[in-house]
C-alpha cells in the first residue's frame, strides 16, 4: 500500500471512530464569550418541550471538566480571551468546538476591533460553524446534528461565472 | 388531580417531530441571501450598505468578482431593500451549519 492508501485507510478509521463516541450521546458546555445574549436565548429555548434536545441524547452540563462539546457564542471579547482557553483547556480530549452565531463565525456586526477578537476561529479551532443571528433552534439542532455526524450539511461553495 | 390528568391527555403531545419531518417556516422570513446573476449588474450598492460589510465586490483586470460570506451575514434584509434591479433576495432557508468556512461563500463572477 502507498503513503497515501495509508493515510486514507486511517481517516476512515478515525472518522468511523468519532461516530461511535459522538453519535450515541453528547454533553455540551455553552460558553458566553461576550455575545449579545440572543444566542442564549436560543440556546435555553433548545430545552423546552418543543424543541426538546434531550430526546437526542444531547445533555447541556454545568462544567466543561464533563462536557464534549464546547458552544461558543459571540465575538470573543478581549477581556473573555483567557477565560475561553482555560475553559479548552479544561474540556478532556476528545472534544470539539461548535461556533454558534454570526459573531462567533467571523466577528458578525462587531467584527474585529479594539474590543473584540473576530471569532471564534482566532482563538480556538472550530469544528463547525452556525450562521444565524440569532440562528433558530432547528438550526442549532441540524448543526449539531452534522456535528455528530448523523446529517449531512446541505451548504457548498457555489460560484457562478459568466 | 383528575382534572390536571384530564388537561394532560387533552392537550397531548407537543413537541416539534424535527428533523425527521420538515420544518416549514412562516411568509416573512430571513432567511439565506441568494444571488440572482442574471440581474446583477455590479453597481456595488449593496456592498455600501451591508452593516457586517459581508459583500465584497472586487475589481481585478479581466473580471469583476461579487462575493458573499455567509459567516457574518445578520439576515436583515438592506442588500434586498436596495438593490434596484432585485438581484439578491432573502430565502426561507435556515439550515446553514457547516464544517469549513470555504462552504459558507456564494460568488459571482463576471468577464469584462
Amino acid at each position: 500500500m502507498t503513503i497515501e492508501d495509508e493515510i486514507e485507510v486511517m481517516g476512515q478509521r478515525l472518522h468511523s471512530r468519532i461516530r461511535n463516541i459522538f453519535g450515541r450521546s453528547l454533553n455540551i458546555r455553552e460558553v458566553d464569550a461576550g455575545s449579545c445574549n440572543g444566542c442564549e436565548v436560543e440556546v435555553v429555548s433548545l430545552s423546552n418541550p418543543i424543541y426538546d434536545i434531550e430526546r437526542f441524547g444531547i445533555h447541556i452540563s454545568a462544567s466543561p471538566r464533563h462536557a464534549d462539546v464546547l458552544l461558543v457564542t459571540g465575538p470573543v471579547t478581549w477581556n473573555m480571551e483567557l477565560a475561553l482557553l482555560k475553559t479548552y483547556n479544561a474540556t478532556p480530549s476528545p472534544k470539539f468546538v461548535v461556533a454558534m452565531g454570526s459573531c462567533a463565525c467571523n466577528g458578525g456586526i462587531f467584527g474585529s476591533t479594539y474590543a473584540s477578537c473576530g471569532g471564534v476561529d482566532k482563538i480556538l479551532p472550530v469544528d463547525v460553524y452556525i450562521p444565524g443571528c440569532p440562528p433558530r433552534p432547528q438550526a442549532v439542532i441540524f448543526g449539531l446534528m452534522v456535528a455528530m455526524g448523523k446529517l449531512e450539511q446541505k451548504m457548498l461553495r457555489t460560484e457562478v461565472i459568466e | 388531580m383528575f382534572d390536571i390528568l384530564r388537561m394532560t391527555i387533552k392537550s397531548g403531545v407537543l413537541t416539534a417531530k424535527y428533523p425527521e419531518k420538515e420544518d416549514h417556516v412562516s411568509e416573512g422570513f430571513r432567511g439565506m441571501p441568494k444571488f440572482v446573476p442574471e440581474k446583477c449588474t455590479m453597481c456595488g450598492d449593496c456592498v455600501e450598505i451591508c452593516p457586517s460589510s459581508v459583500l465584497l465586490l472586487e475589481k481585478t483586470e479581466y473580471e469583476m468578482r461579487l462575493t458573499i460570506s455567509y459567516c457574518g451575514c445578520i439576515f436583515c434584509g438592506r442588500c434586498e431593500e436596495i438593490c434596484t434591479h432585485q438581484a439578491i433576495k432573502l430565502t426561507r432557508e435556515f439550515e446553514m451549519a457547516s464544517k469549513t468556512r470555504h462552504d459558507l461563500v456564494s460568488i459571482i463572477r463576471r468577464k469584462i
